[in-house]
């Protein structure tokens, strides 16, 4: 069975989530909730670190679709950071790199969030 | 032995190192566009000139008459960026270079216009890869630009080797960037059908509705790259972000009836009475509406808003989500199915139960009273309504006929019924006067239900000594008394309806005697309220000019005429009712 798992960490300015495992149309639900709980405590500089993420379907990419423009709105931004080539690939060939900025490690996307703020 | 170096102008042909230099940077990487710049830049500077762009063959387009060839701008230096990706047309390209100052061809114009003097082609293997075009050349001294036309044979000469070197660098770029390509829309359609499977195998595991709609629009979301969309159902359910569907509903219809296939908004027929829903459309920010089709039916549609990203959206893209559509809409249909199967077995289970509850409730079997013949019927229609009977021998003697029908249907109508009989088997043997058992019933009723809960309820001892009938009618269809002479008698005596409210007023007792050949009928609303096809009842009128007209037969046949005359009228119409019906007859 697909297993995925989101856990959560932040620090002063940034919320860092954490996918580990395969997201995929089974296990999208999951990751809604993580950005449900995240903007109902309108916590809104996410970054996602996709270190440990194994795979990516067009579900999961969705959820990040529904969530970008309330979190900008807010003024906030949902970064990515730590892609494997696979999962960078997925993204890329959706057109993702011309709505979400990705880094290759978390530092940098972390250093953004803190220039801004 | 001649020295070459002496001519200036073969002076360039002599740098054979930096020729080298620069064939080994070209071939050293597949990048076109790297090789393109280099090119470019390296040709610039040894020319000395200010302007230079390449043109690339583009891959034939459906568009195209045959033997055109396109070719598109995909470097310029120092003419802006105005050309950059332009398309010309040609028709026979030509392989040698040429000067385009003045008398230009049609399509090298622009080109000219921009300053472009002279056209180099790039051929590998006979074939025509695309153009060089160089001008705008500056005089190393005065700083000014010279003539056209003005390069010397030898750099022209300089120009074809040095395009020739490159010409096979720029061939495998074009391949490795064409195989690129191909690799990318491979796996582009990959992930598509990664997708489609991914969903099919979802969508058949789940029944919840919502999770059903929410999976289409996530996926909907994030291989489109959309977020303002709506989907709107056939049943009038509308899932919908970033978009106001209200406006867009009012033309609900029409827009089901006009998409079949995924279609533009911009391409709708113009017709006059698509130019509402159109305009709605637009006003909405749709651009484009996917059908969702099951059974070769619309089912639903799928509204698409512009794309985050800005672009419109392509023939695949819509063809992709015209496909998980259907995938989505059958398995939307399926759930419906699926639901509505569980809700019927639910009701079915429920109204065993109410059936159970009710037969264990009705009398087994009756009392025979002495000299009076007794018959009865219940008849439970599909939904089992909440009609009760009873017939009870007391202590003294005496029997007790009750009849009644409580409010609604199911379960909740034989549980109130379960409990009227509950209270009245326990008020019988004390043989307390008929009235103010009544009182008490209602009285426990009402306190212990809702007041939207009642019974119509009719009681009465009959004493086979005296031959008599006390009685109360607390709300009850009145019952008949045909008398043997054929008069007709109705039992109305009695007050308000079981569990209304607290009994202020007393009920009120009735008494009647009877003759043989006398015959007491009785019923509840199930038999004068039996209704045919056109919602035409039964009535009371009719049952009593009936019951006249076989009173003279015996209780059991009396009830089967009854039943026959009531069959007869609603002529095959389903019974919404109970039928309940007690004769009784003095011999």
């Amino acid at each position: 069975m697909s297993d995925f798992k989101v856990s959560f960490r932040e620090n002063s300015t940034v919320h860092i989530m954490d996918l580990k495992g395969y997201l995929d149309a089974h296990t999208t639900p999951h990751l809604e909730e993580a950005f449900q709980k995240l903007i109902t405590e309108k916590k809104y500089n996410i970054l996602v670190n996709c270190k440990d993420l194994s795979y990516i379907s067009s579900a999961g990419l969705g959820v990040f679709m529904a969530f970008i423009e309330d979190v900008r709105m807010n003024k906030g931004d949902i970064k990515l950071s730590n892609m494997s080539p696979k999962v960078f690939n997925i993204f890329d060939l959706l057109g993702f790199p011309m709505l979400y900025e990705i880094f290759k490690d978390e530092s940098e996307a972390v250093k953004k969030f803190e220039a801004k703020s | 032995m001649k020295q070459l170096s002496a001519s200036p102008h073969n002076q360039h042909l002599l740098d054979v190192a930096p020729l080298f230099e620069f064939s080994t940077l070209v071939n050293s990487t597949l990048d076109l566009k790297f090789i393109l710049g280099s090119v470019l830049l390296t040709l610039m500077a040894k020319l000395r000139v200010t302007k230079s762009l390449v043109l690339l063959k583009m891959a034939p387009q459906a568009t195209l008459k045959v033997g055109e060839n396109r070719f598109r701008v995909e470097n310029c230096k120092g003419i802006g960026s105005d050309l950059l990706r332009k398309d010309i047309l040609l028709a026979r390209p030509p392989k040698k270079d040429f000067s385009i100052s003045s008398a230009a061809p049609p399509a090298w114009k622009i080109f000219s216009r921009a300053g472009i003097r002279q056209i180099f082609p790039i051929i590998s293997h006979d074939t025509v890869l695309g153009y060089f075009g160089i001008g705008g050349r500056m005089d190393a001294k005065l700083k000014i630009p010279r003539k056209a036309g003005q390069f010397s044979s030898g750099e022209k000469e300089f120009v074809d080797i040095f395009i020739n070197v490159a010409a096979s660098a720029i061939d495998k770029g074009i391949a490795f960037q064409e195989l690129h390509s191909v690799n990318r829309t491979l796996d582009g359609k990959i992930q598509e059908l990664k997708t489609l499977f991914e969903l099919s195998k979802e969508f058949t595991a789940v029944v919840d509705r919502e999770r059903l709609l929410k999976l289409f629009s996530f996926t909907l979301m994030g291989h489109i790259g959309a977020n303002r969309y709506a989907v709107c159902l056939k049943d009038g359910e509308v899932v919908a972000s970033r978009i106001n569907t209200l406006n867009l509903l009012k033309f609900k219809e029409k827009i089901f009836s006009l998409v079949t296939s995924p279609v533009r908004v911009s391409d709708f027929p113009k017709r006059k009475s698509l130019a509402a829903p159109k305009a709605a459309c637009e006003a909405a920010g749709i651009v484009a509406i996917v059908p969702l089709q099951a059974q070769n039916e619309v089912k639903g549609i799928v509204c698409l808003g512009e794309r985050l990203r800005g672009g419109g959206y392509s023939q695949a893209d819509l063809e992709f989500i015209y496909s998980i559509g259907n995938l989505a809409i059958i398995s939307l249909e399926n759930s419906r199915l699926f639901n509505e199967a569980i809700e019927k077995q639910k009701m079915e289970d429920e109204l065993t139960i109410a059936r159970e509850i009710q037969n264990g409730l009705l009398p087994k079997s009756l009392p025979e009273i002495p000299g009076f013949q007794i018959a009865a019927l219940n008849s439970p229609s599909k939904q089992v309504g909440g009609d009760y009977y009873d017939v009870i021998r007391t202590n003294n003697g005496k029997f007790v006929l009750a009849i009644g029908d409580v409010s609604g249907k199911g379960t909740p109508a034989s549980l109130l019924m379960a409990n009227v009989q509950a209270t009245i088997r326990a008020l019988v043997p004390f043989d307390l006067p008929l009235a103010e058992c009544t009182a008490r019933v209602n009285d426990l009723l009402f306190e212990n239900t809702n007041a939207n809960k009642f019974i119509t309820f009719f009681w009465g001892a009959l004493d086979p000594d005296s031959r008599t009938l006390r009685y109360v009618n607390a709300g009850h269809n009145h019952p008949f008394v045909i008398k043997a002479d054929g008069t007709v008698k109705r039992l109305g005596e009695g007050g308000l309806i079981l569990g209304i409210m607290k009994a202020l007023m007393p009920y009120q007792e009735g008494s009647v005697a009877f003759e043989t050949g006398d015959t007491l009928v009785l019923f509840t609303d199930g038999v004068s309220e039996a209704m045919d096809n056109d919602g035409n009842e039964y009535t009371e009128e009719r049952l009593e000019s009936f019951l006249r007209s076989v009173s003279s037969r015996p209780p059991q046949e009396i009830i089967s005429a009854v039943q026959e005359d009531v069959a007869r009228h609603v002529s095959g119409a389903p019974q919404s009712d109970d039928i309940t019906l007690i004769v009784v007859k003095a011999v």
